[in-house]
Protein backbone atom coordinates (compact mmCIF):
# COMPACT_ATOMS: atom_id res chain seq x y z
CA UNK A 1 0.00 0.00 0.00
CA UNK A 2 2.83 2.36 0.81
CA UNK A 3 4.32 1.75 -2.67
CA UNK A 4 1.01 3.21 -4.40
CA UNK A 5 1.09 6.28 -2.05
CA UNK A 6 4.24 7.21 -3.38
CA UNK A 7 4.83 10.26 -5.38
CA UNK A 8 6.82 8.73 -8.17
CA UNK A 9 3.86 7.16 -9.39
CA UNK A 10 1.36 9.83 -10.24
CA UNK A 11 4.25 11.73 -12.15
CA UNK A 12 5.49 8.99 -14.22
CA UNK A 13 1.66 8.27 -15.39
CA UNK A 14 1.61 11.96 -16.11
CA UNK A 15 5.06 12.20 -18.05
CA UNK A 16 3.78 8.66 -19.95
CA UNK A 17 0.75 10.13 -20.53
CA UNK A 18 1.86 13.64 -22.07
CA UNK A 19 4.91 12.22 -24.16
CA UNK A 20 3.04 9.40 -26.20
CA UNK A 21 0.94 12.24 -27.88
CA UNK A 22 3.77 14.24 -28.44
CA UNK A 23 5.83 11.61 -29.77
CA UNK A 24 2.83 11.08 -31.64
CA UNK A 25 2.72 14.21 -33.14
CA UNK A 26 6.43 14.71 -34.07
CA UNK A 27 7.56 11.53 -35.19
CA UNK A 28 4.85 9.55 -36.27
CA UNK A 29 5.08 6.76 -33.83
CA UNK A 30 3.33 5.18 -31.12
CA UNK A 31 0.45 6.81 -33.30
CA UNK A 32 -1.98 3.41 -32.06
CA UNK A 33 -1.27 3.75 -28.62
CA UNK A 34 -1.94 7.62 -28.52
CA UNK A 35 -5.33 6.91 -29.93
CA UNK A 36 -6.11 4.38 -27.34
CA UNK A 37 -4.70 6.75 -24.78
CA UNK A 38 -7.31 9.75 -25.82
CA UNK A 39 -10.06 7.45 -26.05
CA UNK A 40 -9.44 5.95 -22.35
CA UNK A 41 -9.08 10.39 -21.71
CA UNK A 42 -12.24 10.62 -22.24
CA UNK A 43 -14.18 7.88 -20.75
CA UNK A 44 -12.00 9.00 -17.59
CA UNK A 45 -13.75 13.15 -18.18
CA UNK A 46 -17.01 11.37 -18.61
CA UNK A 47 -16.70 10.07 -15.28
CA UNK A 48 -15.47 12.77 -13.64
CA UNK A 49 -18.98 14.30 -14.13
CA UNK A 50 -20.22 11.94 -11.90
CA UNK A 51 -18.01 12.76 -9.01
CA UNK A 52 -19.06 16.44 -9.55
CA UNK A 53 -22.95 15.31 -9.00
CA UNK A 54 -21.35 12.82 -6.18
CA UNK A 55 -20.12 16.40 -4.40
CA UNK A 56 -23.02 18.58 -5.28
CA UNK A 57 -25.47 15.81 -3.30
CA UNK A 58 -22.73 15.87 -0.47
CA UNK A 59 -22.71 19.36 -0.14
CA UNK A 60 -26.19 20.20 -0.03
CA UNK A 61 -27.39 17.39 1.39
CA UNK A 62 -24.35 18.55 4.54
CA UNK A 63 -26.43 21.86 4.05
CA UNK A 64 -29.91 20.38 4.61
CA UNK A 65 -28.63 18.30 7.11
CA UNK A 66 -27.17 21.54 9.33
CA UNK A 67 -30.21 23.49 8.47
CA UNK A 68 -28.03 26.28 6.84
CA UNK A 69 -29.15 27.72 3.20
CA UNK A 70 -31.88 24.84 3.48
CA UNK A 71 -34.48 25.84 1.04
CA UNK A 72 -32.09 26.28 -1.59
CA UNK A 73 -30.16 23.51 -1.26
CA UNK A 74 -33.92 21.70 -1.23
CA UNK A 75 -34.49 23.50 -4.42
CA UNK A 76 -31.42 22.70 -5.97
CA UNK A 77 -31.07 19.14 -5.46
CA UNK A 78 -34.85 18.91 -6.12
CA UNK A 79 -35.08 20.69 -9.37
CA UNK A 80 -31.65 18.27 -10.40
CA UNK A 81 -33.95 15.00 -9.44
CA UNK A 82 -36.48 16.58 -11.44
CA UNK A 83 -34.94 17.16 -14.93
CA UNK A 84 -32.98 13.79 -14.44
CA UNK A 85 -36.52 12.57 -14.46
CA UNK A 86 -37.78 14.38 -16.65
CA UNK A 87 -35.47 13.45 -19.43
CA UNK A 88 -36.28 9.64 -19.45
CA UNK A 89 -39.83 10.04 -18.73
CA UNK A 90 -41.19 12.67 -21.06
CA UNK A 91 -39.00 14.64 -23.51
CA UNK A 92 -40.98 17.03 -24.81
CA UNK A 93 -41.46 18.59 -21.56
CA UNK A 94 -37.54 18.07 -20.85
CA UNK A 95 -37.07 20.09 -24.59
CA UNK A 96 -40.17 22.86 -23.26
CA UNK A 97 -38.25 23.48 -19.85
CA UNK A 98 -35.21 23.61 -21.69
CA UNK A 99 -36.26 26.01 -24.56
CA UNK A 100 -38.90 28.07 -22.43
CA UNK A 101 -37.31 28.56 -18.89
CA UNK A 102 -33.65 27.90 -18.75
CA UNK A 103 -32.41 29.14 -22.04
CA UNK A 104 -34.49 32.88 -21.45
CA UNK A 105 -33.30 32.43 -17.62
CA UNK A 106 -29.59 31.74 -18.64
CA UNK A 107 -29.38 34.73 -21.24
CA UNK A 108 -31.05 37.10 -19.08
CA UNK A 109 -28.29 36.35 -16.05
CA UNK A 110 -25.81 37.36 -18.28
CA UNK A 111 -27.42 40.18 -19.38
CA UNK A 112 -27.28 41.83 -16.71
CA UNK A 113 -23.47 43.20 -17.29
CA UNK A 114 -25.15 45.31 -20.16
CA UNK A 115 -26.76 47.25 -17.34
CA UNK A 116 -23.92 47.68 -14.80
CA UNK A 117 -21.37 48.59 -18.31
CA UNK A 118 -23.61 51.05 -18.99
CA UNK A 119 -23.35 53.17 -15.56
CA UNK A 120 -19.46 52.33 -16.00
CA UNK A 121 -19.38 54.21 -19.06
CA UNK A 122 -21.55 57.14 -17.11
CA UNK A 123 -19.65 57.42 -14.83
CA UNK A 124 -16.26 55.39 -14.48
CA UNK A 125 -15.16 56.63 -18.51
CA UNK A 126 -13.68 59.98 -17.54
CA UNK A 127 -10.70 61.57 -19.38
CA UNK A 128 -8.12 62.50 -16.32
CA UNK A 129 -4.88 61.55 -18.43
CA UNK A 130 -3.58 60.95 -21.55
CA UNK A 131 -3.89 57.16 -21.89
CA UNK A 132 -7.86 57.67 -20.65
CA UNK A 133 -8.01 60.50 -23.68
CA UNK A 134 -6.55 57.68 -25.86
CA UNK A 135 -8.83 54.65 -24.40
CA UNK A 136 -12.25 56.52 -24.36
CA UNK A 137 -11.64 57.33 -28.30
CA UNK A 138 -10.61 54.19 -29.02
CA UNK A 139 -13.57 52.74 -26.96
CA UNK A 140 -16.02 55.13 -28.80
CA UNK A 141 -14.40 54.38 -32.45
CA UNK A 142 -14.52 50.38 -31.74
CA UNK A 143 -18.36 50.83 -30.16
CA UNK A 144 -19.60 52.72 -33.49
CA UNK A 145 -17.40 50.45 -35.56
CA UNK A 146 -19.54 47.48 -33.80
CA UNK A 147 -22.62 49.29 -35.14
CA UNK A 148 -23.82 48.15 -38.03
CA UNK A 149 -25.49 51.44 -38.96
CA UNK A 150 -22.82 53.46 -38.32
CA UNK A 151 -20.63 51.09 -40.33
CA UNK A 152 -23.21 51.33 -43.24
CA UNK A 153 -22.97 55.56 -43.07
CA UNK A 154 -19.41 55.82 -42.47
CA UNK A 155 -16.97 53.63 -44.59
CA UNK A 156 -14.18 55.86 -43.31
CA UNK A 157 -14.70 54.27 -39.98
CA UNK A 158 -14.51 50.94 -41.01
CA UNK A 159 -11.23 51.77 -41.78
CA UNK A 160 -9.56 52.69 -38.58
CA UNK A 161 -11.87 50.29 -36.83
CA UNK A 162 -10.10 47.88 -39.02
CA UNK A 163 -6.66 49.06 -38.35
CA UNK A 164 -7.63 49.49 -34.27
CA UNK A 165 -8.68 45.73 -34.73
CA UNK A 166 -5.51 44.45 -36.62
CA UNK A 167 -2.47 46.22 -35.80
CA UNK A 168 -2.45 47.29 -32.42
CA UNK A 169 -4.91 44.87 -30.78
CA UNK A 170 -3.45 41.56 -32.69
CA UNK A 171 -0.18 42.33 -31.97
CA UNK A 172 -0.98 42.64 -28.27
CA UNK A 173 -2.71 39.56 -28.39
CA UNK A 174 -0.37 37.83 -30.15
CA UNK A 175 2.09 38.66 -27.43
CA UNK A 176 -0.33 37.14 -25.15
CA UNK A 177 -1.00 34.24 -26.66
CA UNK A 178 3.38 33.67 -27.53
CA UNK A 179 3.60 34.09 -23.27
CA UNK A 180 1.00 31.72 -22.55
CA UNK A 181 2.55 29.02 -24.71
CA UNK A 182 5.77 29.57 -23.26
CA UNK A 183 4.43 29.68 -20.38
CA UNK A 184 2.62 25.80 -21.03
CA UNK A 185 6.10 24.70 -22.04
CA UNK A 186 8.07 25.41 -18.90
CA UNK A 187 5.19 24.14 -17.36
CA UNK A 188 5.26 20.80 -18.52
CA UNK A 189 8.67 20.70 -18.33
CA UNK A 190 8.74 21.30 -14.75
CA UNK A 191 5.79 18.82 -14.25
CA UNK A 192 7.28 16.24 -16.27
CA UNK A 193 10.88 16.02 -14.13
CA UNK A 194 8.54 16.49 -11.17
CA UNK A 195 9.75 20.09 -10.20
CA UNK A 196 5.93 21.06 -10.59
CA UNK A 197 3.63 19.18 -8.26
CA UNK A 198 0.71 21.75 -8.01
CA UNK A 199 -1.67 18.81 -9.81
CA UNK A 200 -0.67 16.61 -7.06
CA UNK A 201 -2.70 18.73 -4.54
CA UNK A 202 0.68 20.31 -3.83
CA UNK A 203 2.30 17.19 -2.50
CA UNK B 1 -29.25 57.49 0.51
CA UNK B 2 -30.96 54.10 2.02
CA UNK B 3 -28.97 51.08 1.76
CA UNK B 4 -29.84 48.48 -0.95
CA UNK B 5 -31.77 51.67 -3.14
CA UNK B 6 -30.46 52.34 -6.85
CA UNK B 7 -29.89 55.99 -6.89
CA UNK B 8 -31.70 58.08 -9.47
CA UNK B 9 -29.44 58.49 -12.51
CA UNK B 10 -28.68 54.48 -12.62
CA UNK B 11 -32.48 54.30 -12.44
CA UNK B 12 -32.80 56.45 -15.28
CA UNK B 13 -29.69 54.89 -17.10
CA UNK B 14 -31.37 51.40 -16.84
CA UNK B 15 -34.81 52.59 -17.83
CA UNK B 16 -34.11 54.61 -21.20
CA UNK B 17 -31.62 51.34 -22.06
CA UNK B 18 -34.42 49.53 -21.71
CA UNK B 19 -37.03 51.75 -23.35
CA UNK B 20 -34.18 51.75 -26.10
CA UNK B 21 -34.03 48.16 -27.18
CA UNK B 22 -37.96 47.86 -26.28
CA UNK B 23 -38.87 50.03 -29.22
CA UNK B 24 -37.68 48.19 -32.36
CA UNK B 25 -39.06 45.20 -30.80
CA UNK B 26 -42.24 46.92 -30.87
CA UNK B 27 -41.93 49.06 -34.14
CA UNK B 28 -38.65 47.60 -36.19
CA UNK B 29 -36.92 50.90 -37.05
CA UNK B 30 -35.29 48.92 -40.79
CA UNK B 31 -31.84 50.82 -39.84
CA UNK B 32 -29.18 49.83 -42.90
CA UNK B 33 -26.87 47.24 -41.94
CA UNK B 34 -23.29 46.59 -43.55
CA UNK B 35 -21.87 43.15 -43.93
CA UNK B 36 -18.70 42.60 -43.19
CA UNK B 37 -15.96 41.36 -45.21
CA UNK B 38 -15.47 38.61 -42.11
CA UNK B 39 -18.72 37.59 -42.39
CA UNK B 40 -18.21 37.39 -46.84
CA UNK B 41 -15.60 35.31 -46.27
CA UNK B 42 -16.99 32.80 -43.36
CA UNK B 43 -20.33 32.80 -46.04
CA UNK B 44 -17.73 32.26 -49.51
CA UNK B 45 -15.90 29.23 -47.33
CA UNK B 46 -19.05 27.54 -46.35
CA UNK B 47 -21.00 28.22 -50.15
CA UNK B 48 -18.21 26.56 -51.69
CA UNK B 49 -18.32 22.87 -50.36
CA UNK B 50 -19.54 20.70 -53.22
CA UNK B 51 -21.50 17.75 -53.69
CA UNK B 52 -20.53 14.20 -51.13
CA UNK B 53 -18.01 17.24 -48.91
CA UNK B 54 -18.47 16.36 -45.22
CA UNK B 55 -19.05 19.94 -42.94
CA UNK B 56 -18.11 19.20 -39.54
CA UNK B 57 -19.56 21.57 -37.27
CA UNK B 58 -18.99 21.74 -33.22
CA UNK B 59 -21.47 23.53 -31.33
CA UNK B 60 -19.88 24.20 -27.64
CA UNK B 61 -21.33 27.71 -26.79
CA UNK B 62 -23.18 27.96 -23.51
CA UNK B 63 -26.73 28.86 -23.30
CA UNK B 64 -26.46 31.89 -21.84
CA UNK B 65 -24.82 33.50 -24.53
CA UNK B 66 -27.27 32.33 -26.67
CA UNK B 67 -28.25 35.93 -27.41
CA UNK B 68 -24.73 36.50 -28.94
CA UNK B 69 -23.92 33.47 -30.65
CA UNK B 70 -27.07 31.98 -31.12
CA UNK B 71 -28.57 33.78 -34.16
CA UNK B 72 -25.27 33.63 -36.06
CA UNK B 73 -25.52 29.91 -35.21
CA UNK B 74 -29.21 29.15 -36.34
CA UNK B 75 -27.93 30.87 -39.63
CA UNK B 76 -24.92 29.44 -40.22
CA UNK B 77 -26.97 25.65 -39.86
CA UNK B 78 -29.65 26.46 -41.67
CA UNK B 79 -26.91 27.64 -45.04
CA UNK B 80 -25.25 23.94 -43.98
CA UNK B 81 -28.70 22.15 -44.25
CA UNK B 82 -29.71 24.07 -47.41
CA UNK B 83 -26.34 23.01 -48.82
CA UNK B 84 -27.77 19.14 -47.96
CA UNK B 85 -30.73 19.83 -50.13
CA UNK B 86 -29.06 22.43 -53.28
CA UNK B 87 -25.05 20.24 -53.69
CA UNK B 88 -25.53 17.02 -51.79
CA UNK B 89 -23.36 17.75 -48.86
CA UNK B 90 -23.33 16.15 -45.52
CA UNK B 91 -23.08 17.59 -41.99
CA UNK B 92 -21.71 16.09 -39.03
CA UNK B 93 -22.90 17.83 -35.53
CA UNK B 94 -20.83 17.78 -32.36
CA UNK B 95 -19.95 18.95 -29.09
CA UNK B 96 -17.02 18.42 -27.02
CA UNK B 97 -17.05 21.51 -23.86
CA UNK B 98 -20.04 20.66 -22.11
CA UNK B 99 -23.59 19.77 -22.33
CA UNK B 100 -24.81 23.11 -22.96
CA UNK B 101 -23.61 23.07 -26.89
CA UNK B 102 -25.64 19.76 -27.47
CA UNK B 103 -28.60 21.27 -25.89
CA UNK B 104 -28.41 24.19 -28.03
CA UNK B 105 -27.54 22.31 -31.47
CA UNK B 106 -30.90 19.71 -30.84
CA UNK B 107 -32.67 22.70 -29.89
CA UNK B 108 -31.41 24.39 -33.22
CA UNK B 109 -32.32 21.43 -35.17
CA UNK B 110 -35.69 21.09 -33.56
CA UNK B 111 -36.99 24.50 -33.81
CA UNK B 112 -35.11 26.31 -36.61
CA UNK B 113 -34.25 23.60 -39.34
CA UNK B 114 -36.65 21.80 -41.68
CA UNK B 115 -35.43 18.30 -42.03
CA UNK B 116 -37.83 17.07 -44.19
CA UNK B 117 -36.95 15.13 -46.96
CA UNK B 118 -33.75 14.40 -45.40
CA UNK B 119 -32.18 11.28 -44.19
CA UNK B 120 -30.57 11.22 -40.45
CA UNK B 121 -27.72 9.27 -41.39
CA UNK B 122 -27.13 9.19 -44.56
CA UNK B 123 -27.77 13.65 -44.87
CA UNK B 124 -26.78 14.95 -41.06
CA UNK B 125 -26.13 13.24 -38.21
CA UNK B 126 -26.00 14.33 -34.70
CA UNK B 127 -23.16 13.27 -32.43
CA UNK B 128 -24.30 14.84 -29.31
CA UNK B 129 -21.70 15.62 -26.45
CA UNK B 130 -18.68 13.68 -26.65
CA UNK B 131 -17.06 14.85 -22.89
CA UNK B 132 -13.34 15.75 -22.99
CA UNK B 133 -12.62 18.97 -24.86
CA UNK B 134 -9.63 19.32 -26.00
CA UNK B 135 -8.88 15.96 -25.43
CA UNK B 136 -11.93 15.20 -27.98
CA UNK B 137 -11.04 17.87 -30.31
CA UNK B 138 -7.19 16.01 -30.80
CA UNK B 139 -9.45 12.58 -31.01
CA UNK B 140 -11.69 13.30 -33.55
CA UNK B 141 -8.90 14.80 -35.73
CA UNK B 142 -6.62 12.29 -35.24
CA UNK B 143 -8.80 9.08 -35.20
CA UNK B 144 -12.54 9.95 -35.36
CA UNK B 145 -13.53 6.22 -34.74
CA UNK B 146 -12.33 5.58 -31.92
CA UNK B 147 -14.51 8.15 -29.81
CA UNK B 148 -17.58 8.01 -32.23
CA UNK B 149 -19.46 4.69 -31.16
CA UNK B 150 -22.69 6.07 -31.17
CA UNK B 151 -24.41 9.43 -32.06
CA UNK B 152 -26.45 11.13 -29.45
CA UNK B 153 -29.82 8.78 -30.14
CA UNK B 154 -27.71 6.04 -29.13
CA UNK B 155 -27.32 4.90 -33.47
CA UNK B 156 -24.16 3.01 -33.63
CA UNK B 157 -21.89 3.97 -36.44
CA UNK B 158 -22.93 1.31 -38.78
CA UNK B 159 -26.59 2.32 -38.99
CA UNK B 160 -25.29 5.88 -39.78
CA UNK B 161 -23.55 5.64 -43.68
CA UNK B 162 -22.06 8.96 -43.67
CA UNK B 163 -20.09 7.99 -41.15
CA UNK B 164 -18.58 4.61 -42.04
CA UNK B 165 -15.39 6.65 -44.11
CA UNK B 166 -14.44 9.39 -42.04
CA UNK B 167 -11.61 7.94 -40.36
CA UNK B 168 -10.18 11.45 -39.32
CA UNK B 169 -9.96 14.94 -40.19
CA UNK B 170 -8.40 14.39 -43.29
CA UNK B 171 -12.06 12.96 -44.30
CA UNK B 172 -13.54 16.69 -43.79
CA UNK B 173 -13.85 19.63 -45.81
CA UNK B 174 -14.86 21.74 -43.28
CA UNK B 175 -15.01 22.39 -39.66
CA UNK B 176 -16.46 25.24 -37.70
CA UNK B 177 -17.23 25.63 -34.26
CA UNK B 178 -18.94 27.66 -31.96
CA UNK B 179 -17.69 28.97 -28.21
CA UNK B 180 -18.47 31.52 -25.79
CA UNK B 181 -14.97 30.65 -24.35
CA UNK B 182 -11.48 30.45 -25.58
CA UNK B 183 -10.76 29.79 -29.18
CA UNK B 184 -7.47 27.98 -28.23
CA UNK B 185 -8.00 24.45 -28.46
CA UNK B 186 -9.46 24.39 -31.56
CA UNK B 187 -6.80 25.77 -33.90
CA UNK B 188 -4.10 24.14 -31.70
CA UNK B 189 -5.69 20.90 -31.92
CA UNK B 190 -7.52 21.25 -35.52
CA UNK B 191 -5.97 24.31 -36.98
CA UNK B 192 -2.71 22.19 -38.51
CA UNK B 193 -4.23 20.19 -40.93
CA UNK B 194 -5.13 22.66 -43.80
CA UNK B 195 -8.71 22.59 -43.92
CA UNK B 196 -10.96 25.69 -43.42
CA UNK B 197 -11.44 26.11 -40.04
CA UNK B 198 -14.30 28.61 -39.16
CA UNK B 199 -15.18 30.22 -35.41
CA UNK B 200 -18.74 31.89 -34.47
CA UNK B 201 -18.19 33.71 -30.91
CA UNK B 202 -18.72 36.14 -28.84
CA UNK B 203 -17.77 39.81 -29.88
CA UNK B 204 -15.53 40.19 -26.88
CA UNK B 205 -13.45 36.80 -28.20
CA UNK B 206 -12.99 38.08 -31.85
CA UNK B 207 -9.67 40.22 -30.79
CA UNK B 208 -8.43 36.54 -29.02
CA UNK B 209 -8.96 35.05 -32.32
CA UNK B 210 -7.40 37.13 -34.68
CA UNK B 211 -3.59 35.90 -34.36
CA UNK B 212 -5.05 32.50 -35.19
CA UNK B 213 -6.72 34.20 -38.16
CA UNK B 214 -3.80 35.92 -38.96
CA UNK B 215 -1.92 33.08 -39.60
CA UNK B 216 -4.66 31.61 -41.32
CA UNK B 217 -5.11 28.48 -38.56
CA UNK B 218 -8.58 29.80 -38.10
CA UNK B 219 -9.77 30.51 -41.84
CA UNK B 220 -12.83 32.56 -40.77
CA UNK B 221 -14.54 34.22 -37.85
CA UNK B 222 -18.26 35.59 -37.81
CA UNK B 223 -18.51 37.82 -33.77
CA UNK B 224 -22.15 38.65 -32.41
CA UNK B 225 -24.90 39.89 -33.71
CA UNK B 226 -24.14 42.05 -36.47
CA UNK B 227 -22.36 39.63 -38.33
CA UNK B 228 -24.94 36.91 -37.94
CA UNK B 229 -27.37 39.79 -39.46
CA UNK B 230 -25.08 39.84 -42.62
CA UNK B 231 -25.03 36.29 -42.72
CA UNK B 232 -28.51 36.05 -42.80
CA UNK B 233 -28.80 38.99 -45.60
CA UNK B 234 -26.19 36.90 -47.35
CA UNK B 235 -28.06 33.67 -46.86
CA UNK B 236 -31.33 35.52 -47.57
CA UNK B 237 -33.00 33.60 -44.73
CA UNK B 238 -34.05 36.34 -41.99
CA UNK B 239 -33.75 35.09 -38.47
CA UNK B 240 -32.94 36.86 -34.84
CA UNK B 241 -29.81 38.69 -36.07
CA UNK B 242 -31.40 40.89 -38.16
CA UNK B 243 -34.80 41.37 -35.89
CA UNK B 244 -32.32 41.92 -32.97
CA UNK B 245 -30.04 44.44 -34.92
CA UNK B 246 -31.81 47.43 -34.68
CA UNK B 247 -32.02 47.02 -30.46
CA UNK B 248 -28.36 46.64 -30.72
CA UNK B 249 -27.09 49.31 -33.27
CA UNK B 250 -29.26 51.62 -30.54
CA UNK B 251 -27.95 50.56 -27.68
CA UNK B 252 -24.33 50.98 -28.81
CA UNK B 253 -25.36 54.37 -29.67
CA UNK B 254 -26.59 55.08 -26.20
CA UNK B 255 -22.90 53.83 -24.90
CA UNK B 256 -21.25 56.04 -26.78
CA UNK B 257 -24.07 58.87 -26.29
CA UNK B 258 -23.79 58.12 -22.26
CA UNK B 259 -19.70 58.82 -22.13
CA UNK B 260 -19.97 62.14 -24.07
CA UNK B 261 -22.83 62.93 -21.50
CA UNK B 262 -20.68 61.38 -18.39
CA UNK B 263 -17.56 63.79 -19.18
CA UNK B 264 -19.50 66.85 -20.26
CA UNK B 265 -21.27 66.39 -16.61
CA UNK B 266 -18.30 65.37 -15.01
CA UNK B 267 -16.20 68.44 -16.14
CA UNK B 268 -19.45 70.96 -15.31
CA UNK B 269 -19.02 69.59 -11.72
CA UNK B 270 -14.88 70.39 -11.40
CA UNK B 271 -15.93 73.63 -13.17
CA UNK B 272 -18.93 74.49 -10.57
CA UNK B 273 -15.97 73.42 -7.84
CA UNK B 274 -18.51 70.41 -7.06
CA UNK B 275 -18.18 67.68 -4.68
CA UNK B 276 -15.43 64.84 -5.53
Amino acid sequence: MSFLKRIEIPIILFAIGSLLPLIDYYTGNLSIQASELLSWIVILVTFSYLIGVVNLFRYHLNNIRRGRDIYYSILIIGSFLFYLAIAYLNKGVYDWIFSTLYTPLSVAISSFVGFYTYTVFLRGARLKSPTAVLLLAVTIVILLYNTPTIRALSPQLITVGDWIKNVPNTGAYRGILIGMGISMIVLFMRAIIGRERSYLGGG
Amino acid sequence: MQSGSLPIVDRAVFIIFIILIAIPAIMPLGLPISISSNTVEVYRQIEGLKGGDIAMWITDFSVGTWGQVGPAEVAIYRHLFDLIRRKGIKVIIVTTYSVDGALNAERILREYIDTAGLKYGEDYVNLGWIPGYETTLAALAKDFQSIVKTDAYGNTIDKLPMLRGVRSISDIALIGFSTSTSPDPYPRQLGGYNKPLIINTLIATVPWTLPYYEKRLITGYIGAESDAAGYEKLTGMPGEGLRTLDAQSLSHIYGVVLIIVGNIWYFTRRREGGRR
